[in-house]
């Protein structure tokens, strides 16, 4: 797979390239070319994100996060389990793959007043939304993931004598694996835009819960302030599965 | 009480290492069940190496996997080392498959010792018998290597060093240099034979190169198609070991001419 950030070269120019906007940006704010209310200059999001560490927004990071990973968790188990359930027969699997790819098509949020129906407006509720909005595309990559792996490197393995569950776990998880965390990376995409609407349409706490109120409040450098931490937590946990999928993936390297 | 008579006549089948009798097997298809094998019976005595040869379609890969016990057959039976089986043997039959199917996330060595690996043996001891083998196939600086940075031939060989690790008395191979060029599928005969004389086991060989079934065998089963049955069992009598001038005596091509008519006589 390619990587965004190829060398050290690349990695310096992208910092540069992002010290020289915010620069800009600085600037212009400064001289009164963007209004300050609804652009404010970048020291002043940074001073309103100081503002909001001290008064305790790594309890609503803490919140939201764990929302994050309970329902990504979730989906993937839920995910995978169906999938491999599904594919177990081939007229089911035929007849889903067409019903998922319809479901994939649907904005998930026309759901949510559903769900706050059903399951109320508590943390259980961010989390089975979270799961919802990307468990049909782990159970999609599960389905994918089985039709293609190898019929040959299972007769290899039973003719060697390997048992059901050696032919799963060596055989078609480990065959599978590629498609499944690259369907992940996407997964927790649409997990944490789940999470984080759920929390924007009704909640106390959490990181959605106060981009809604900031946003409401007209309080534009708080909003950008936390919306730039949100920003941090999407990318740290997109590159911890793309690390998850090149320390999997080595062997497709050449040497 | 009854004296064992010796030279007393009695079915070859009966030392048999692993044997197949009364085969019959079709496959399913929308039209309805299309035979592939015909009451076919094949056998294999200790140490010999068997090919079996005929045209495509002729069932001589199912058959193969049938003896492997990786097909159940419609109707017949099975017996591995005198007793009647069903389903894999690893310890006893052990499969080269015809385009290596190495595990591609998987380094030569562990490829080579992943049989071991099912059977739980310590790592240690699996890695030190995994180089033992790839020493054995020529490829002692290899171990670390994926699949995808060996050759053809190479793959090839670390399939063989893996079906070999578990000392199986039988070894089958289904095509196993069909996808290599001329050269290399000479020369990796060349190689089995050697290999083969220090490990003396029984192989059964399917191919349809017939200079290659005459230059590796003892006996060559001629299969026909439609549906898939025996035609002819010829004895390969040429001496051993077997330098690779003896494809060029007028014995050999007298052999291999043989089995040509056959096949040919079948269409």
């Amino acid at each position: 797979m390619t990587r965004l950030l190829h060398s050290t070269r690349d990695a310096q120019l992208a910092v540069g390239l992002l010290v020289v906007l915010l620069a800009t940006w600085e600037l212009l704010a400064r001289l009164g070319v963007l209004t300050p209310e609804t652009a404010p200059a970048p020291s002043v999001i940074a001073s309103a994100g100081s503002d909001l560490v001290a008064g305790g927004l790594f309890f609503d990071v803490r919140i939201t996060l764990t929302y994050v990973l309970v329902a990504f968790v979730l989906a993937l188990v839920l995910g995978v389990g169906l999938g491999l359930l599904l594919s177990s027969w081939p007229l089911v699997a035929q007849v889903s793959v067409g019903f998922l790819t319809f479901l994939l098509s649907v904005p998930k949020s026309l759901f949510l007043p559903l769900f706050i129906l059903v399951i109320g407006i508590g943390g259980d509720q961010k989390i089975a939304f979270g799961a919802f909005s990307s468990f049909a595309v782990i159970v999609m990559a599960t389905m994918v993931g089985i039709a293609s792996v190898d019929p040959n490197l299972v007769a290899m393995a039973r003719s060697q004598g390997a048992r059901r569950r050696e032919v799963f776990s060596k055989i078609y998880l480990r065959s599978m694996m590629p498609t499944l965390l690259e369907a992940a990376r996407i997964a927790m995409i649409l997990n944490i835009t789940g999470v984080l609407i759920a929390e924007m349409y009704v909640s106390r706490q959490g990181l959605g819960y106060l981009v809604n109120l900031y946003g409401q409040t007209f309080q534009v450098a708080p909003l950008l302030a936390v919306i730039a931490v949100i920003t941090v937590i999407g990318i740290a946990l997109n590159e911890l599965l793309r690390w998850c999928e090149r320390r999997q993936d080595r062997w497709r390297e050449g040497t | 009480m009854t004296i064992p008579q010796l030279n007393a006549e009695r079915p070859l089948t009966d030392e048999a290492v692993i044997r197949v009798t009364g085969i019959q097997h079709s496959y399913h298809t929308a039209r309805g069940p299309v035979p592939a094998l015909e009451n076919v019976d094949v056998s294999a005595g200790p140490k010999r190496f068997v090919s079996i040869v005929g045209p495509s379609g002729c069932g001589k890969s199912t058959l193969l996997m049938i003896l492997a016990g990786l097909i159940t057959p419609t109707a017949g039976d099975r017996y591995v080392a005198g007793a009647k089986v069903t389903g894999p043997q690893p310890d006893k039959v052990a499969v080269a498959f015809q385009d290596a199917c190495l595990l591609p996330w998987r380094s030569a060595l562990d490829n080579v010792a992943f049989p071991l690996e099912l059977r739980k043996d310590p790592r240690a001891e699996r890695e030190a018998r995994g180089r033992e083998l790839l020493e054995k196939v020529g490829l002692a600086g290899y171990a670390d290597r994926y699949p995808r940075e060996l050759s053809g031939g190479m793959r090839q060989r670390v399939a063989v060093a893996r079906a070999l690790i578990q000392r199986p008395a039988v070894l089958l191979m289904d095509e196993p240099f069909g996808a290599l060029d001329e050269q290399t599928r000479m020369d990796m005969g060349e190689e089995l034979l050697r290999l083969w004389d220090e490990i003396h086991n029984t192989v059964i060989f399917v191919t349809h190169n017939l200079a290659e079934a005459v230059y590796l065998s003892d006996e060559v089963i001629v299969m026909a198609a439609r549906p898939g049955r025996v035609v002819e069992r010829v004895l390969i009598d040429l001496p051993r070991p077997r330098p690779v001038e003896i494809t060029e005596t007028e014995k050999f091509l007298h052999l291999r001419n043989r089995l040509w008519r056959l096949i040919r006589s079948q269409e």
